[in-house]
């Protein structure tokens, strides 16, 4: 299976348009036959549409590749335009045919991955990844600060000088918390609450198991290589 | 396992189960897809624990039950929670996960708060696509099966983790490989594949106890009116699990019992708030672009006090993005709607501490006018304890400097509909 921008535009032109190795790819996910039913192509989607209201993005369009199978087309809508979706869903309410756009854009992307064409757009995610990878939540509070969103206004901007103050007690309170002893799981600012580290190598396990830790390889090295290094030693310190 | 059937009724409110005014709510009979759907999934669910492929997370103490906006009968969990955390609501709006543990101490609710408990991980799959779907399911159903020991109820707090999870039910049941798959790396783990017979968000939950909290109020909310928006993960795409009649109620249901004045018939009541996942990091010209079409709607066709949401993304975009709209090219928009979520709704109500409970002081356009107009006491000189010595910004040739703060280039850039045509307007 040829990996990156490349090779598959290579593999594409080698194959001809219709029908290809990449279509297959994305026809031979079980998501596929939900999502992509028979486009009537009336544009409801498209009139709806947030991310086609702004930008060079179309549902319609992406149904229509979807069912004429054509390979230089997938390959273009992977370069940049399923990144706009927005995957508010509103498409799947709409379509009088019961469609999924949003789903078949989620195919796309997920399969961008396992093809080696997803290096820019994880380029943004390296902070929510090491978040999620780290501490086993996505979001932590110590992103919130002024003068990462300095668009978010003054009071945010004031505010986030305080907010480890503002957070302590939150998150104690003695009923609820009989398997926490009582520990405030909202104090700290590093993960959006304390997430017990056994569980957090449960979740890196899984990405092991599963094959999405070598997809983390890809957009972050440094990041895969950290959590390679924490499960090696959560497994000694099991085995001991 | 006893059914709560008082629950099921409010007492004497009036829901919306007639047609929006605007006439672009479809009927009940434009899903009948999802209405199939929902009881082929359950009865498969049954014929796989009866083959051992599976076991069904069945719930725990009372219920009640409600039809969902195809006419699906789900069932909402009353008691014994297990509260599976929003990432989203505990990082950037605590006060609104503090709230819930509030009221459910109020309402003598047995709950607990699982410190072994994952992100649901939605980001990375809805974002990005990094997390392939058999580790998202992996993720979802270690959780399923943590909550499963505990022989509680799974209490989702947030929208996008309801919609995974609704989802992750879905595939779980009509993949075999995928089950397969998620079986192995469980057991890997030393645990089994457990799958809850219904999911359940906790704006369900409020719903639900809506009477009950209605009860307990101290302060009504009969002087303030209220626009509602739904979390579009919370029934886009997964109607069979919403609560409602022609749209969902379960925010308009619990505004209702605490006396509000109602307002979610604003022409972009269906709009997307702009969140993206992707775009509120990468893309937040597109984001303040969509959220100005959502605002604009509901600050000049309902006038509302207060913006009321069940999703912890849109709340945060909705309130987030008001100041810098002062920045529009096409010329300054002014916007101070608060936005508060339900479960803080409902606090204040019974009395919670504005500051200490719903932490209010967490939003970045002021909730006080809400709290003054509704008659909600709070304390006037609370900001005055928080001093930061600030300096001004130098302004200049080229720089954008609003309130003192800079917001040149990217920061207050904004989109324009690209079917504007530019050369007519001159």
């Amino acid at each position: 299976m040829p990996k990156g921008w490349k090779e598959w535009e290579e593999e594409v032109v080698k194959h001809g348009p219709k029908e290809g190795p990449l279509y297959k790819e994305v026809s031979d996910d079980f998501r596929f036959k939900h999502a992509v039913k028979n486009c009537m192509r009336c544009g409801t989607c498209t009139s709806i549409c947030p991310a086609a209201h702004f930008n060079e993005y179309n549902p319609r369009d992406v149904m229509r590749i979807m069912m004429d199978g054509n390979d230089q087309e997938i390959l273009d809508l992977m370069r940049e335009k399923i990144y706009a979706c927005a995957q508010c869903h509103y498409c799947i309410v709409r379509c009088p045919r019961g469609n999924q756009p949003a789903i078949a854009v989620m195919i796309l992307r997920d399969i961008s991955h396992n093809l080696g064409l997803s290096e820019e757009a994880m380029k943004p995610f390296t902070r929510v990844l090491k978040c999620i990878m780290m501490t086993g939540t996505q979001i932590s509070p110590d992103m919130i600060q002024g003068d990462f969103f300095p668009d978010w206004g003054p009071k945010t901007k004031k505010m986030g000088n305080f907010i480890p103050e503002l957070r302590k007690g939150l998150g104690s309170k003695p009923q609820g918390y009989d398997g926490l002893k009582g520990v405030d799981v909202l104090a700290g600012v590093e993960s959006a609450w304390r997430v017990n580290p056994k569980t957090v190598h449960e979740l890196q396990k899984i990405w092991q198991m599963d094959g999405s830790l070598e997809r983390l390889k890809a957009a972050s090295p440094f990041l895969a290589e950290l959590v390679e290094e924490e499960l090696e030693e959560y497994e000694e310190d099991k085995d001991e | 396992m006893s059914k709560e059937s008082q629950a099921t009724e409010s007492k004497g409110i009036k829901i919306q189960h007639q047609p929006c005014a605007s006439g672009i709510c479809p009927s009940k009979a434009a899903y009948p897809h999802d209405l199939e759907k929902a009881r082929h999934l359950d009865a498969k669910l049954e014929e796989l624990e009866k083959a051992g492929e599976l076991k069904i997370m069945r719930i725990k103490g009372p219920y009640a039950e409600y039809e969902t906006v195809p006419g699906y009968k789900k069932k909402v969990h009353l008691d014994h929670f297990w509260d599976h955390k929003s990432c989203n609501l505990c990082s950037i709006n605590p006060g609104a996960a503090k709230s819930l543990w509030w009221i459910w101490d109020q309402l003598g609710i047995d709950y607990y708060n699982p410190d072994h408990q994952t992100s649901c991980t939605g980001w990375m799959y809805w974002a990005t696509g990094i997390q392939s779907l058999p580790a998202l399911v992996g993720v979802l159903a270690r959780n399923w099966h943590e909550c499963y020991t505990m022989e509680r109820n799974f209490n989702i707090h947030c929208i996008t983790s309801f919609a995974t999870y609704t989802e992750a039910r879905h595939w779980i049941i009509e993949s075999d490989e995928l089950r397969a798959k998620v079986r192995k790396y469980l057991k890997e783990l030393g645990r089994e594949l457990v799958v809850p017979e219904s999911i359940v968000h906790v704006s369900d939950v409020i719903y639900a106890l809506r009477d009950r909290i209605a009860e307990k109020a101290k302060y009504k909310l009969d002087k303030v009116t209220v626009a509602v928006h739904y979390g579009d993960h919370y029934w886009k795409g997964i109607m069979e699990n919403a609560i409602g009649g022609y749209r969902p109620q379960v925010v308009d249901g619990l505004l209702h019992a605490l006396g509000a004045n109602v307002a979610s018939d604003y022409s972009a009541f269906y709009e997307c708030c702009g969140f993206g996942f992707r775009h509120i990091i990468m893309n937040r010209t597109m984001t303040r672009s969509q959220t100005f079409r959502k605002l604009k709607s509901i600050r000049d066709e309902t006038h509302a006090d207060l913006i009321c949401t069940n999703c912890p993304g849109c709340g945060n975009t909705l309130d987030k993005n008001q100041w810098i709209q002062k920045a529009r090219p096409d010329g300054a928009e002014e916007f101070k709607i608060p936005v508060l979520f339900p479960y803080q709704v409902a606090s204040l109500c019974m009395g919670a501490d504005p500051y200490e409970i719903a932490a209010v002081q967490f939003n970045s356009t002021p909730v006080e006018p809400f709290l003054e107009k509704a008659g909600i006491p709070f304390d006037k000189n609370y900001y005055d304890k928080f001093k930061v010595d600030e300096k001004p910004v130098e302004e200049g040739e080229g720089k954008i400097v609003i309130d003192n703060v800079d917001v040149t280039g990217t920061w207050s850039s904004f989109l324009t509909p690209r079917w504007v045509n530019k050369s007519l307007k001159g």
